[in-house]
């Protein structure tokens, strides 16, 4: 499949930051990682803990991987996998009325429960690392270099965002409830 | 040069997200603020104002404990009404346990189930046996129906606040409402309400 350099660049930025982020969320928040990893109810409890530290490991593979371009597409598949994994956890646990229990994205101060938003996330996600499975982009121009940086750049940024507004849509509905 | 104008574009895109990502952060803050923090009290049982319920329990040290009632010159009483699988409930106990000795509370841990699980979490908290009861008939006449649930009884053995708990300042919001005279901390936002508007 051809695609343009810059895309490629794009998807490779994006994903790299996006893991490194949830790298340094979960480091930063290891006390309830456990627990959360525990509250999806999908291993034996002492389970919860060593799959919690092999989701780190593999995170930070997938990030080191897309930002070098080494391995690329073997990266871009396990940067897939995890989507996917990630989404389907939480997919099973919506099925189960699950819906109060904290996603672990662990990306803002406010707690974020899970919601079909997030599975779209992710599947969105997952799509734009699609053009990585051919391997790396060869023979980027200077003008593919900046809109490939640029855009990887300003995704990251609006997915923050977006991680913000969902999260803010729960609290928001909270308060109301509260002060009615 | 296109590349470079194309690049300019770019960081003020950049530039943009990253704004109104602050933006939303700010919004995020301003709703922990508001978040009222307070014991929110469900509206079912024995009211605060009203006397609470008089009941003799047996405490899981074998002696029986007066629960209600008038204590002349007695300090105030705290029910905590916990559970051994309620894990918000075990992680209060410390702060539960700290509290009532700093603002000097008779605290009495009730608890409904499994008296070698309760006495087990008990152990581990180093709460003395003295201070806990098992007795499902507490929860039932105080209409328990959430936990981890605190009452605070005056010593004229009316209900001096309570509700449902979640933090250490919820338990101090119990005691400020004592001293304030509200009942609640929905009254203490309609009064403030009605103040601002």
């Amino acid at each position: 499949m051809m695609v343009d350099p810059s895309i490629a660049l794009a998807g490779r930025l994006l994903g790299a930051l996006l893991f490194a982020a949830a790298v340094r969320g979960k480091v930063k928040h290891r006390d309830e990682l456990a627990g959360v990893v525990a509250n999806y109810r999908l291993l034996p409890e002492r389970m919860a803990a060593p799959a919690a530290w092999l989701i780190v490991v593999l995170e930070c593979l997938a990030a080191l991987s897309l930002l070098s371009g080494t391995w690329l597409a073997a990266g871009a598949a396990l940067a897939m996998t995890l989507l996917i994994g990630f989404a389907l956890a939480m997919g099973i646990n919506l099925a189960r009325g699950r819906r109060e229990i904290d996603c672990g994205c662990f990306q803002s101060g406010l707690r974020q429960r899970l919601s079909p938003a997030l599975l779209a996330r992710n599947a969105i996600l997952a799509i734009l690392l699609i053009p990585l499975l051919a391997g790396g982009p060869s023979g980027a121009t200077r003008l593919q270099w900046v809109d490939g940086l640029g855009a990887g750049l300003a995704a990251y940024a609006l997915y923050q965002v977006l991680g913000e507004l969902l999260s803010l849509r729960h609290s928001s509905a909270e308060l109301r409830r509260r002060f009615a | 040069m296109l590349f470079v104008s194309q690049a300019m574009l770019w960081l003020a895109i950049i530039a943009l997200a990253a704004a109104v990502l602050a933006l939303a952060r700010q919004v995020g803050v301003l709703h922990e603020r508001i978040a009222p923090v307070g014991a929110l009290a469900l509206g079912r049982g024995p009211q605060t104002g009203e006397s609470a319920p008089r009941l003799t329990v047996r405490n899981l040290a074998g002696s029986t404990v007066e629960i209600g009632g008038p204590l002349p010159s007695g300090p105030l009483r705290l029910l905590f009404f916990v559970s051994p699988t309620c894990p918000i409930c075990k992680s209060l106990l410390p702060t539960v346990k700290a509290f009532a000795e700093s603002e000097r509370l008779r605290l009495l841990l009730v608890g409904d189930g499994d008296a070698k699980e309760q006495r087990q979490m008990v152990e581990r908290h180093g709460i003395e046996l003295e201070r806990f009861a098992n007795a499902p008939e507490v929860g039932r006449a105080f209409q328990v129906a959430k936990l981890p649930y605190a009452v605070l009884i005056g010593a004229d053995g009316v209900i001096a606040a309570q509700g449902l708990v979640n933090s250490r300042e919820h338990l101090e919001s119990l005691v400020t409402a004592y001293e304030l005279g509200l009942r609640s901390v929905q009254e203490y936002l309609a009064q403030r309400a009605s103040h601002s508007a």
